[in-house]
């Protein structure tokens, strides 16, 4: 008995010597795209190579995460690691949430050094302050049932006014959708994409830096109008139907239905919808065929240019566990992480993006890739792209409805951003 | 009134305090930080040094917006006033229907009150994107069905025709939110002391009557504070006409509630959206002073 | 008056109920009413169950219809971590629900039998905690609870649920106990109970319709609340079942077929708790024990 109890005893003790030994560091990584699966299996990997560091996988919905890291952060708390959008480090780095990374990556490196990055403007400061590191790529562009065009007679259109002409034929001709698009409300992110996509083919942009370290408005009131009114015009006769004011995004079963029973010749969309209509038509036909194809966005008089869109990896300015953390986001960016994992998304490095195989289909991302420019003057911090891309839904809207005429909504829109420019 | 002595005051401090203590504990700071908010130009980004005073900027900025008294009349009249008045009306008639001698004989009481619990224990979220799907222009099945029985050439475009918004948006909150009123009416109504109905059976009074002088009384404590609450709650309400509409078609439907989310977690002034906050408690507790005034003290004087 | 309440079931009184005469006219009005009024309530929701078990892809545009049935939505959902969710969600609603009812019928009992000073303050203040609409409120409330380090504690949680549903649970047991004659405490308390037992046996059997109402009230809100457990929760085996709802609803990429599988999933535990309190409620009452 007292021999059992002197093992227990022993063991005891030992098991509480030993144990700073094993420690581990607990990091969480907030992560927020729907596949966690692909991240716990990479996040299975990792903790074998690196025994001394657990990462807990935390997910919370992108429309929230932006919102409560910042409430986080400001008292303290909050994940280690955060999944962020491009458009976010600069404003979380000036709100003190995101850990400035330089000497991490001074000491540590990063990929393949931090220029071979994409978007990098969108992940340091003016100061030199780099507050995430840039995660995966993405763009929109225009992808197109051939067999509709076919039936219309028009052909893949080269810029936006051939556009205009083929989703006018389309409709008169087949009763098909031409070219369909969410136009609603304030929340809906797709006349916010393109009626910059537009401006910008154009020479235009919404926001400019002004050549003396300052921003500004970068387009005249006819110009912006002339925007507003060319998508304006696709409603009805158009090719967009009436009832897609009422759609909240591309994700709506409104959205994804026509192009999926080859009702509707044109979309523009993100990789993640074109790969998600893909999939359900191959669901729903049980054949391996791709329907739809892909190509370079429509050009203007400058060129088509989209938007470089993706995430970044930051790290939170009250973890504890820095160094860990940064380990784990070497990891998330090495190209091993994006050939046997996250094999679905791009890598937002320019190396890797040159090299990449762009499935059927999907061939027309990589044609759009090197066309596509950040958000750049944009994320100035004065004004929050949250509220420019809600008040361009809004006054598109307000056009929609006969609340305002292109020239009034223009002028409104460019007041707004003035006034947050100015104050 | 029961009346008590001073040393059974005890008792009467015991019941109440563990209610008021919490409630305290948990709305005090929140609302006065609110308050304080409200004259600053606090951000999202600027939580961590908090905001400067601003004095009355805020509300002076919401005042001189020109859309300003639209979304105040949209959150008065559409969403609150319409919406409440439909769900207590409606709502009381179907209790009254489901509690009624007629339905319980045919044993329908217990089916309709099933049916009536399915709303209520769907989320918001999941109302609005199941009813976004049945009023959807291309296959929606309200649209299908219309096109189909020749009713109509073109669908309609129920969630960004102005004049289809407000009808189908308070659909919506109709559905959701009527089976609250319909199970608490119900309830209130099996609490009316059943001899009465047959003392005035016996008198040989009309159901008008019975209902007028018997059931309604009764109903009434229950009906007013649906009343009060249902009105507040829905006045302060941003998720169906967010999640709907997004405020649209361009800001034709917004409401108060929608223009504090914006401010707040898109606009990430949390100064201007507090004193959007501050403005619409401001009005919720003028409805609810008029309320206690002339409802609630006329009503029950002897509860006070 | 306090017969009534000892009065056994009295089937008689059921009896007389159902010997009344209702025109075939009045009988088939009421037979299409309630079908339609069963079809507007139920029709939204049995759409969502039969769409949860349909291949994602066909609930993309028509044929919807096919007869092709499929549990990946669910195994889909359920990979995502449903079942904790669900157990968190029983869990927390389960224990608030109990506290909140039992501390409302206690402050509603005395507020609707006892008169006291201030009262009407009371009253008045019960309102005032629901006049700021709740997306303000989250920001503050958040600090608060950050300041008490209590994000990520289901404890915190439970502490919200039992306070924001107490204001209209207590104004509405006080409707109810007003409904209920004084007359019934009196008599007790001249038999000698003690104000404690007037309340426990007296007038609690009698407020029965009034708990279950308001019991169902404060759960379903509890078990829909999605701001604060979104703000306060953010360890995944923390969460509650809105937001692992919440999860599927992307921007970009929806899988409908697991919208409407987490849907049902988010309905169904509440519906299996309140159908069969609900039908009870009803069998017993009808009897005209407590007299309605």
């Amino acid at each position: 008995m007292q021999n059992m109890f002197k093992t227990a005893l022993l063991l005891g003790c030992s098991a509480f010597i030993a144990l700073p030994a094993f420690a581990e560091t607990t990091i969480s990584f907030r992560y927020n795209d729907p596949d966690p699966e692909v991240i716990e299996a990479a996040i299975d990997a990792f903790e074998a190579e690196n025994p001394d560091i657990n990462v807990e996988l935390e997910r919370i919905s992108w429309g929230d995460s932006r919102t409560q890291f910042l409430r986080e952060a400001a008292v303290g708390t909050g994940p280690d690691i955060v999944h962020i959008a491009f458009v976010w480090p600069l404003e979380m780095g000036s709100a003190g949430a995101l850990l400035p990374l330089n000497d991490l990556i001074e000491k540590n490196g990063a990929g393949s050094g931090f220029d071979n990055f994409i978007a990098t403007d969108l992940a340091r400061d003016a100061d030199g302050n780099i507050f995430a590191l840039p995660w995966t790529a993405d763009t929109w562009t225009l992808v197109y049932m051939p067999s509709v065009l076919e039936e219309a007679g028009v052909d893949v259109p080269k810029t936006w006014d051939d556009l205009q002409a083929a989703s006018r034929a389309v409709t008169e001709k087949t009763g098909k959708v031409g070219f369909g698009f969410p136009a609603g409300g304030g929340a809906t992110n797709t006349p916010w994409f393109l009626l910059n996509y537009h401006l910008w083919s154009n020479g235009h942009a919404l926001v400019e830096e002004d050549g003396n370290g300052g921003f500004q408005v970068g387009v005249d009131v006819a110009s912006l109008a002339d925007s507003f009114k060319f998508f304006a015009d696709f409603m009805g006769e158009g090719g967009n139907p009436q009832s897609n004011i009422a759609l909240g995004g591309l994700a709506d079963i409104g959205s994804l239905a026509p192009m999926i029973e080859g009702d509707q010749a044109f979309a523009l969309v993100p990789p993640n919808v074109a790969k998600a209509m893909i999939a359900a038509y191959q669901e729903k036909s049980g054949s391996s065929d791709v329907p739809f194809a892909s190509t370079s966005l429509p050009t203007g008089s400058v060129g088509g240019v989209s938007h470089m869109g993706g995430r970044m990896l930051g790290i939170n300015a009250n973890s504890e566990h820095a160094d860990e953390s940064y380990k784990f986001i070497q990891f998330l960016i090495s190209t091993e992480f994006f050939s046997d994992f996250l094999t679905a998304q791009f890598p937002a490095s320019k190396s890797a993006l040159a090299a990449l195989e762009y499935p059927a289909g999907l061939e027309g991302y990589g044609m759009q890739l090197p066309n596509a420019r950040t958000w750049g003057a944009y994320a100035n911090g004065k004004t929050p792209i949250g509220t420019m891309w809600s008040e361009t839904g809004r006054e598109f809207g307000a056009i929609l409805v006969g609340d305002k005429t292109p020239e009034e909504a223009a002028q409104s829109l460019i007041d707004t951003i003035n006034d947050m420019l100015n104050g | 009134m029961l009346s008590y002595s001073k040393d059974q005051r005890k008792f009467v401090l015991l019941m109440l305090l563990p209610a008021f203590g919490m409630t305290a504990a948990f709305f005090l700071w929140p609302t006065i930080y609110n308050i304080k908010n409200s004259f600053t130009d606090l951000s999202l980004l600027g939580l961590r040094e908090g905001g400067k005073w601003v004095g009355l900027d805020n509300y002076i900025a919401l005042f001189n917006d020109s859309d300003f008294k639209k979304v105040v009349f949209n959150t008065l009249f559409w969403l609150t006033f319409v919406s409440v008045s439909i769900r207590l009306v409606l709502g009381f008639a179907i209790a009254l229907f489901i509690e009624s001698q007629l339905v319980r004989r045919l044993r329908l009481t217990v089916p309709l009150r099933m049916a009536a619990l399915l709303p209520w224990a769907t989320p918001d979220i999941v109302a609005v994107t199941v009813w976004k799907q049945i009023f959807d222009g291309r296959t929606g099945v309200i649209n299908n069905k219309l096109l189909e029985w020749g009713f109509i050439d073109q669908p309609i475009v129920f969630l960004g025709d102005p004049s289809y918004v407000w009808p189908a948006v308070i659909t919506i909150i109709v559905w959701n939110g009527l089976p609250i009123i319909v199970l608490t009416m119900a309830a209130a109504l099996q609490t009316v002391p059943r001899d009465l109905y047959e003392a005035a059976d016996i008198d040989g009074a009309k159901s008008w009557t019975k209902f007028w002088h018997v059931t309604f009384p009764h109903a009434l404590p229950a009906l007013a504070v649906l009343g009060l609450l249902t009105t507040i709650w829905t006045f302060n309400n941003f998720i169906y006409v967010w999640m709907s509409t997004s405020a649209g078609p361009g800001t034709f439907s917004n409401v108060l509630a929608t223009e504090v989310y914006l401010q707040a977690f898109v606009n990430f002034k949390l100064g201007l959206s507090s004193a959007i906050g501050t403005f619409m408690a401001a009005l919720a507790m003028v409805f609810g002073v008029i309320y206690f005034r002339y409802v609630v003290t006329k009503r029950f004087g002897g509860l006070m | 008056m306090t017969d009534i309440a000892m009065n056994p079931p009295a089937v008689k009184r059921r009896k007389r109920g159902l010997t009344r005469k209702h025109s075939p006219v009045k009988t088939t009005a009421a037979i299409v009413l309630s079908v339609l009024l069963i079809f507007f309530f139920a029709s939204p929701v049995v759409w969502i169950y039969w769409a949860s078990f349909k291949p994602s892809a066909s609930l993309i545009g028509s044929g919807t219809q096919d007869l092709v049935f499929t549990f990946e939505n669910y195994k889909n959902v359920w990979k995502n971590d449903f079942g904790r969710f669900m157990f968190n969600s029983l869990f927390i609603c389960g224990i608030s629900v109990i506290i909140s009812t039992s501390v409302a019928v206690c402050a509603s009992y005395v507020l609707s039998r006892y008169r006291f000073a201030h009262k009407k303050w009371l009253f008045g203040f019960l309102v005032l905690t629901q006049i700021f609409p709740w997306i303000v409120m989250m920001t503050p409330l958040f600090i608060m609870f950050a300041k008490f380090d209590l994000i990520n504690n289901h404890f915190a949680l439970m502490f919200c649920y039992v306070t924001i549903t107490l204001p209209f649970s207590i104004y509405l047991m006080v409707g109810y106990l007003e409904a209920l004659p004084i007359d019934l405490d009196e008599a007790a308390l001249m038999d000698g109970c003690s104000r404690f037992q007037t309340m426990r046996h007296i007038i609690l059997p009698l407020l029965a319709p009034g708990i279950v109402a308001t019991a169902t009230y404060s759960f379903l809100l509890m078990w829909t609340e999605f701001l604060l457990a979104i703000a306060l929760l953010t360890k995944t085996s923390l969460k509650t079942l809105p937001l692992g709802l919440a999860l599927f609803f992307g921007e970009e990429t929806v899988d409908w077929g697991a919208v409407m599988a987490a849907s049902a999933l988010t309905t169904l535990p509440a519906l299996l708790l309140f159908l069969p309190v609900q039908s009870r409620l009803i069998a017993g009452l009808s009897a005209g024990s407590v007299k309605g």
